[in-house]
């Protein structure tokens, strides 16, 4: 065999690929993560429009479709009574749910902390906005109507077939499945678990060694929840993390 | 700092590419397929720890062939029990195709038509398998080689030279089976 063969022979070689699907799982694993890992100073302001658009691509995921109940706890909080000269983009994050009713409808819960009254229409047309943005459909429009007088007549637009009202002033939407939105859905699911995960670690800093410890504990299972790809898991853990940090602190 | 993107880009750029690279030291699909996410995994942290006025990666492509070939070697030390009975002459004797090389995944036809030449890869050393494969099958330059494995340009270049002499021999030899 000549070397001109042989190096023909060598050349065909660069034939061979790893499997598209493991390409692209490793992908998405790999961002998210990198992404959990090496936070430093993590922006806790999640963006209005991050967030529901996150809301409506974890609705989308179709790894979800087949969950019969996957619950997570969204919320945005509203902390200032200037909120609503505020810049939309700077409402942070707490937690949000999601109800999934059926394989083609999901329910996303969004839990407003409206102690301060200050969810107005503005608000709500900014949902409206990161809704189609985020590729929901509308089938309906209704009024969405919370416990206080400032919200009365005010308006939300978003494609719901069902609406719970929370104590808390929750309002829950129903997103379409829209392929479109499926990927950048999880970034909501992302962000929230590697915020929280952060804040989590920063305030049990504070607190005294066998709290601190026990904390660390649950977020190491989520983070190793979150580097599997286990999103639902990762923020359920998160969450507990939360609730016994604030338990613990709360008994002391 | 790497954005998502830029990390995306670099990623679509380099996975077939390491992954072949890790393949042919492996022998072995589902090895290589987890080596490569081992070693973007790795990357990618280092890359996203990376501040600016820190040192930067001068070559990116160098530094993630250098990082897989870290954990092939970080893999081969965990089967400490072969790689202390066996020199590196002898490497090839682990790298003989493994059942999961014959994986469902594979096309079947690609495993036919190359088989050949991968038993003759196989049985080379590890180094000039490696300059095999980034020389003709990624088609890097001696130059690029001679970053990634650490070694003179002159070296690579007769390196390259004794391994294609090496590679014919294992093929007329296996002919002769």
């Amino acid at each position: 065999m000549t070397n001109r063969d042989l190096i023909k022979q060598l050349k065909e070689l660069k034939q061979i690929n790893p499997d598209k699907e493991w390409v692209a799982l490793t992908y998405s694993k790999l961002l998210s993560n990198t992404s959990i890992s090496y936070i430093e100073k993590p922006n806790s302001k999640l963006g209005l429009f991050g967030g529901l658009d996150y809301m409506l691509k974890m609705a989308s995921n179709g790894r979800f479709s087949y969950a019969a109940v996957a619950v997570f706890v969204f919320a945005f909080g509203v902390f200032s009574t200037t909120y609503t000269s505020k810049s939309l983009s700077e409402i942070d994050i707490i937690s949000a749910s999601m109800d999934f009713i059926g394989s083609q409808d999901k329910k996303v819960r969004i839990v407003i902390d409206d102690s301060e009254n200050v969810v107005n229409k503005e608000v709500a047309n900014a949902i409206k906005k990161i809704a189609n943005e985020a590729g929901a459909s509308f089938s309906n429009t209704v009024s969405i109507k919370s416990n206080s007088d400032s919200y009365d007549n005010k308006d939300v637009f978003i494609a719901i077939s069902d609406l719970e009202l929370t104590d808390e002033g929750g309002y829950t939407v129903v997103f379409k499945e829209n392929s479109n939105s499926k990927e950048r859905f999880t970034r909501i699911i992302i962000d929230t678990i590697e915020v929280k995960i952060y804040d989590i670690s920063q305030s049990a800093k504070s607190e005294d060694e066998k709290i601190r410890q026990q904390t660390e504990a649950i977020l190491s299972d989520a983070r190793k929840a979150y580097g599997s790809g286990e999103l639902i898991e990762a923020l359920e853990l998160v969450n507990a993390a939360e609730k016994y940090l604030f338990s613990a602190t709360e008994s002391k | 700092m790497f954005s998502k993107e830029e990390l995306g880009d670099i990623y679509n750029e380099y996975v077939d590419k390491i992954y072949r690279f890790v393949f042919f030291k492996i022998n072995s699909h589902e090895l290589a397929q987890d080596l490569t996410a081992e070693t973007f995994t790795k990357v990618f942290e280092y890359l996203m720890r990376t501040k600016s006025g820190e040192r930067e990666i001068s070559n990116i492509g160098a530094f993630i062939y250098s990082s897989a070939r870290n954990i092939v070697t970080d893999y081969y030390r965990k089967r400490s029990k072969a790689i202390l009975l066996l020199g590196e002459s002898d490497m090839s004797l682990i790298n003989r195709e493994s059942p999961s090389a014959r994986s469902a995944d594979f096309n079947i036809l690609q495993i036919d038509s190359f088989e050949e030449i991968r038993n003759a890869m196989s049985r080379l050393s590890d180094t000039h398998r490696e300059i095999v494969t980034l020389y003709y099958i990624e088609e890097m330059s001696a130059n690029e080689i001679s970053g990634i494995m650490g070694k003179p340009e002159g070296t690579i270049r007769v390196a390259l030279h004794r391994a294609l002499k090496e590679l014919r021999k294992e093929l007329r030899s296996g002919s002769e089976v």
